[in-house]
């Protein structure tokens, strides 16, 4: 019985980060831009919440990890895999906390967690590339996490409501 | 799970990281004006020495090898120790641009973010903003050549060459921005 609970457990995580995956793919085919790099729509977060509300961080990491590895290697290159992953860990850490403190919504948890994906992005640019304008960049992306991270904590709500049943463990 | 969506908390959340994203934006744009108006910056051996506010008269001493004074908004070399004296001889450099070049000891007096340059001057603050760190050299040619006395031309060149190396490093990094779009 534990047994089956733990393939079925590994095959969701793997049919989820198919999904992230596929959510990076439509992605990078919608033009979605505002003349300032670094701005996306983050579908993947979508995937990445269920998981950590469904799942659980360590799963969400995994998830997130090998997504963006694939993605990177699919559409971006090192650089980007650099920046994504440094957005993606600090995304997670914060959403996490925020959903332990037990206080937030969908939405404000994807709000500040598009937000901080974006200020982990940045700040791995930051490293590599010391010459940024910081303080203009880190500004202009928060609120355009915080924008796209309330579209998507709506979309996450509304998956959420016909998904949840799904994953029954 | 609730099937509420959005709460006091979320918004109380957002509006924060909203707040703290515009004040970030307010303390860049104070930095930047503030960063546009002239300056007189000092670099010693392709190091930055200091900048210094052309509006405050003072006397600066450089290493114990030269001293410049600023009065009334204008920069001049009072004295150096080096044999030639070409630098205490060159005319003196205002808010609307030109350097004042000490060869033998590597000193440059150099008016930043002058006021007929405006439209050049978007990559040099960027790099002002972190002088701190990487304490790089922002170069010029046509502010050195143009401030200059006749005798000077031919070994001020050299120091161009020097400096539009140092120029096309940093260029180089620029680029790497695009990839963010990932």
């Amino acid at each position: 019985m534990d047994r089956n609970h733990k393939s079925k457990r590994t095959a969701y995580l793997g049919l989820l980060t198919a999904l992230a995956i596929l959510c990076g793919y439509i992605e990078s085919l919608i033009p979605f831009n505002f003349g300032i790099p670094g701005i996306k729509l983050g579908l993947c977060n979508v995937v990445i919440l269920i998981v950590l509300l469904l799942f659980g961080w360590r799963e969400a990491v995994l998830v997130s990890a090998a997504r963006v590895v694939v993605i990177g290697f699919l559409f971006g290159n090192l650089f980007s895999i650099a920046y994504s992953m440094g957005g993606a860990m600090l995304s997670i850490l914060v959403m996490t906390l925020l959903i332990r403190t037990g206080k937030f919504h969908e939405t404000g948890i994807s709000a500040a967690g598009g937000a901080a994906h974006n200020i982990g992005q940045i700040l791995v640019a930051y490293l590599v590339t010391p010459d940024l304008p910081l303080l203009w960049y880190l500004p202009i992306l928060m609120i355009a996490g915080l924008i796209t991270g309330i579209l998507i904590g709506i979309a996450l709500w509304a998956v959420l409501l016909r998904v949840r049943g799904l994953f029954s463990l | 799970m609730t099937r509420k969506n959005f709460g006091r908390n979320d918004l109380l959340l957002i509006l924060g990281i909203f707040a703290a994203a515009v004040l970030m934006l307010a303390a860049y744009t104070r930095y930047m004006s503030r960063a546009g108006t002239p300056m007189l910056e000092i670099t010693v051996d392709n190091r930055l020495y200091g900048t210094y506010d052309l509006k405050h008269d003072a006397v600066i001493k450089i290493n114990g090898t030269n001293v410049c004074e600023i009065k009334d908004g204008a920069v001049r070399m009072i004295s150096a120790d080096c044999p030639d004296q070409v630098c205490v001889h060159s005319v003196p450099i205002t808010a609307n641009g030109g350097s004042i070049v000490c060869l033998p000891n590597r000193v440059v007096l150099k008016i930043v973010n002058a006021r007929d340059s405006g439209s050049s001057s978007d990559s040099r603050n960027t790099g002002a903003y972190n002088s701190g760190s990487s304490s790089e050299q922002e170069p010029d040619s046509t502010d050195t050549s143009s401030g200059q006395e006749p005798d000077d031309t031919d070994t001020s060149s050299g120091q161009d060459r020097q400096d539009t190396g140092t120029s096309s490093d940093s260029a180089s990094s620029v680029p790497k921005i695009d990839t963010l779009a990932e």
